[in-house]
């Protein structure tokens, strides 16, 4: 932590994420009209950003300030909702596919390779097509393509820790293998894991807002990032704070996860310190 | 007395590191003749790739301008060393990293003779052939268009010798070249070196840790302490009769390698805390009280030089 | 070479045919009683019963497994139930322009993404170099649909220099269809008129689209130069009087890009799905918007065969990749010699 805290670009994603979870904890105390979320104020439609409205108001009057605090938590619920849904399936697999071998073994990486021939927006598109479009369906589908990324990656480190001396030891006592993959493996594979879970928390809100864009995700009236953005297309180029603001806000939050998953890549991997 | 080849005064390179600024070459002096060949000896870290990068002029980024002289030809190599390319020849220490995996081993060699050799490209592919006969390489027209990977080492290592070779150079510098091959192997390439050196009439710069392959190579050797010449002479001279307590200890400790010193308290110091006076004292069995106050000068004796006033003292 | 492309080939086999298994299982699942739906509302029992019969599913599960796949391996995907037309047709019709897009997208960021690389690595811990790891970053965590809709704000509305939307004026009409790349199509036809105006139409989407490429190109690039200038190699080069620039810029930046390569590969399945978001800003007539259309009526044949066509583009295009790889460095091929 302390060592993560001396790289500046780590510590502004770290930042930037705490800020985030704060403003998602607090938002009904700092969105200044938290009713915004659902209740429209005709009168004061796509009002320009002013002192009153910081962010300007939406189609519907509404303050955007608000509903992009409001958009925060549940940006922040999906995305922790989706990695750790995707960490359930995922660590698993890849703990006894990179443990054990043979047939086991086998079909579950091809089952993963499969997963991973087809870009995940699409398998996600396909896989929500299952259910009634929704953010519940859009997260389960995402869940769903994001575990392979997992397998993956836990795979790799099981296979090579399995290698390793110490784990030969431990079998050689007798440690059973539930017992060395939960107590001596995957404590080793977790920078790992830790590194691909906070890619995959920027990765998932990008992915989530889009579905939300397109119309398969978030339904209005939620303050979904995504959602208000598709839905201030109809009033440009009169409104360019409409689609702005909410859009900034991904990016910030985007980054934040982004600059975070660099530092400790890093840190995980001091080979490449010098190089990035 | 004629221009020397090389001429090397007082030179000094420091390093900037994390623990301050580290002293790795301090008043340095060599000379080769035309002609004449020079050993460089020493433990790892004692300077010596230093030296070779401070007279290629490839010294590494965090390096400070380097004080002293290098003249080659009578010409200044410390201002710029890229009027000297082509004519001062290279092998490295590493055959298997030296060679561009991704480039044609020709295409490699042939772009320095095209920027440091005179002739068009056809010409410049007729002496590679030529040279790649002249260092024994196996079909040498057909090892022009071949990548470096389906080489061997010890014919990498000829590749190498052939672009060191390959702008008609005066002086040849050669880093271990034999470290990272087996022994046969190790054996030809000093063999094909000797004689090529002996043909062309070069002069030599070649650092080892093998006194083996000084005595054969070498007609005079120059023993690096910690940065500085501890001893300098005719190589036969100073192998049977070292003077400087440190070539004594070296080579009663490893009679054919100077690696380092086992059984010898202390290791060399670290070139960020560098001892006062003599920095071999903390480990000679011949220190004195005076040894630490001052360093020592390089005495000229004859052909010879020491870095030790107490050069005659036996060992009690 | 020819070897190891088979044997490449023969690699990415596997994935697809779960692939197919995949869409086959989802199509059994999805849809209820896949023969119900295919009647349509209206249709009696008798009729549910007969095309039943038709498309082999009154057999047993495994066997209509390899009918799907028979028919997939054919081309035949069925017929939409949005449109009523066989999907293949549809898919065929949008797919160029979805490579089209792509392609443009893949070229800009190469371009810019390796000499972005190159400078920084060159400059590295200076100011270029501090500015190209922020862009790499900051690249690939804009919303793309956002950023189309921007770009579209700034250049289609306000300033009025770039299109809004579309491949084409359509006062201009269209050229006769020959491949389906309207940079090709145009040309083609002689209209160099139709064939500005379908570049002019490309640059928002594509730059859109590349901006995520560029910023991995250009840190791949980067860190692959910094770690090639560590080579053994370079220093011998240095040593032996290689020119500077010809250094950087050929002996060391062959090496780097190898990996850059690799990430190419990678890069296009987010490019696939950057693309679904720019068809839809953009009102670009490929797949992308054909999928989305598909998801919001429902119609999971039409979806199915868009998953499978681009999971085998996708597969193409990273046996492509390793193939430019093999062509960059011959150690790849030589190993399987």
């Amino acid at each position: 932590m302390r060592r993560l805290l001396r790289d500046p670009v780590a510590t502004l994603g770290f930042g930037l994420i705490l800020l985030a979870v704060f403003v998602a904890l607090f938002a009904p105390w700092l969105a200044p009209y938290p009713d915004d979320a659902f209740d429209s104020h005709l009168l004061q439609r796509l009002r320009p950003p002013s002192a009153e409205f910081p962010f300007g108001t939406d189609n519907l009057g509404r303050d955007i300030l608000s509903r992009v605090i409001l958009g925060t938590r549940d940006a922040l619920t999906v995305a922790l909702a989706v990695v750790g849904a995707a960490m359930l399936i995922g660590v698993p697999v890849g703990l006894v596919a990179g443990w054990r071998e043979g047939w086991l073994a086998e079909l579950l990486m091809r089952v993963t390779d499969v997963f991973l021939a087809v870009p995940q927006l699409i398998l996600a598109l396909a896989l929500g097509q299952l259910m009634a479009p929704g953010i519940g369906t859009a997260m389960l589908a995402l869940a769903l393509t994001y575990w392979p990324f997992f397998a993956r990656t836990v795979f790799a480190e099981t296979r090579r820790l399995r290698g390793a001396l110490f784990v030969d030891a431990l079998a050689g006592i007798g440690a059973s293998p539930a017992r060395i993959l939960l107590l001596h493996v995957l404590p080793n594979a977790a920078p790992a894991i830790l590194v691909r879970a906070t890619i995959g928390m920027g990765f998932t809100i990008l992915t989530a807002a889009l579905l939300g864009f397109l119309g398969v995700g978030a339904a209005p009236p939620s303050p979904d990032w995504g959602l208000m953005v598709s839905e201030a297309r109809q009033h440009l180029p009169e409104a360019w704070w409409f689609p702005t603001f909410p859009g900034l806000a991904i990016f910030l939050l985007v980054l934040g996860f982004n600059l975070l998953g660099d530092g400790l890549r890093d840190l995980a991997d001091p080979r490449l310190r010098r190089s990035r | 007395m004629t221009q020397p080849l090389l001429a090397v005064e007082g030179l000094a390179v420091a390093l900037r590191t994390d623990h301050g600024l580290a002293r790795i070459l301090d008043d340095v002096a060599l000379t080769i003749p035309p002609g004449g060949s020079l050993g460089v000896v020493g433990e790892s870290g004692c300077g010596k790739s230093t030296l070779l990068r401070a007279i290629l002029g490839i010294l590494p980024k965090g390096a400070t301008t380097p004080s002293g002289r290098i003249r080659f030809q009578g010409r200044d190599l410390l201002a710029g060393a890229d009027w000297a390319r082509g004519r001062i020849g290279f092998v490295p220490q590493d055959p298997y990293l030296s060679l561009n995996p991704v480039f044609r081993a020709g295409d490699q060699i042939l772009e320095i003779m095209r920027r440091h050799a005179p002739g068009s490209r056809a010409d410049h592919r007729r002496k590679l052939v030529e040279l790649f006969r002249a260092v024994q390489l196996p079909e040498p027209a057909a090892a022009l268009d071949k990548y470096p990977h389906q080489f061997s080492g010890g014919q990498r290592q000829r590749l190498l010798i052939a672009a060191a070779l390959a702008c008609d150079p005066a002086l040849l510098i050669a880093d271990e070249p034999t470290t990272a091959l087996d022994v046969t192997t190790q054996r030809e390439i000093l063999g094909l070196l000797k004689r090529l050196v002996a043909e062309r009439g070069l002069g030599l710069l070649f650092v080892t840790h093998d006194f083996g392959v000084l005595a054969t190579l070498c007609d005079r050797v120059a023993v690096l302490y910690a940065g500085q010449v501890a001893e300098l002479g005719p190589t036969r001279a100073v192998l049977d009769t070292p003077w400087h307590p440190y070539t004594r200890l070296l080579l009663a400790c490893h009679p054919d390698r100077a690696t380092t010193l086992a059984g010898i308290p202390g290791t060399v110091p670290a070139a960020t805390a560098q001892p006062s006076g003599c920095r071999f004292h903390p480990r000679c069995p011949l220190a004195q009280p005076a040894c630490a106050a001052a360093p020592p000068a390089l005495l000229a004796l004859g052909e010879r030089a020491v870095a030790c006033p107490r050069h005659e003292v036996p060992f009690g | 070479m020819l070897r190891y492309l088979l044997r490449r080939l023969a690699l990415s086999l596997p994935a697809l045919l779960g692939l197919v298994l995949l869409t086959f299982v989802l199509s059994r699942v999805v849809p209820g009683d896949p023969a119900a739906a295919l009647a349509g509302d209206a249709a009696t029992p008798a009729q549910i019963a007969e095309i039943r019969a038709q498309y082999g599913l009154d057999r047993p599960l495994a066997e209509q497994a390899l009918i799907h796949l028979k028919q997939v391996v054919q081309g035949d995907f069925g017929r939409s139930i949005f449109s009523g037309r066989p999907v293949a047709e549809e898919i065929l019709q949008r797919l160029p322009a979805t490579l089209e897009l792509t392609f443009a997208a893949l070229l800009l960021a190469t371009l810019i993404g390796i000499p972005l690389g190159l400078i920084a690595a060159m400059n590295h811990n200076g100011l270029i170099d501090h500015l190209v790891r922020l862009m790499s970053v900051g690249g690939l965590a804009i919303a793309s649909f956002w950023l189309a809709i921007m770009l579209q704000l700034v250049f289609s509305m306000e300033l009025d220099i770039l299109p809004l939307r579309g491949r084409l004026d359509v006062a201009l009409g269209s050229p006769p269809r020959l491949t389906g790349f309207l940079m090709l199509d145009t040309l083609l036809a002689g209209r160099l008129d139709m064939f500005l105006s379908a570049c002019r139409h490309l640059v928002l989407p594509a730059v859109t689209l590349a901006l995520p490429g560029i910023a991995t190109i250009a840190r791949f690039t980067r860190s692959g130069v910094l770690e090639t200038l560590q080579k053994d190699f370079v220093l011998y080069a240095r040593a032996a009087g290689y020119g500077r620039v010809r250094l950087a810029a050929i002996y060391v930046l062959r090496n780097a890009v190898t990996v850059t390569v690799t990430q190419i590969g990678l890069l296009f399945g987010a490019l696939i799905s950057g693309a679904v978001a720019v068809e839809a800003v953009f009102d670009w007539p490929g797949l992308g918007t054909y999928a989305v259309q598909a998801i919001l009526a429902a119609d999971y044949k039409a979806l199915l065969a868009v998953t499978l066509v681009v999971g085998v583009v996708y597969a193409v295009v990273n046996v492509l990749v390793d193939l430019a790889q093999a062509l960059i460095d011959p150690r790849i091929a030589g190993a399987g010699r």
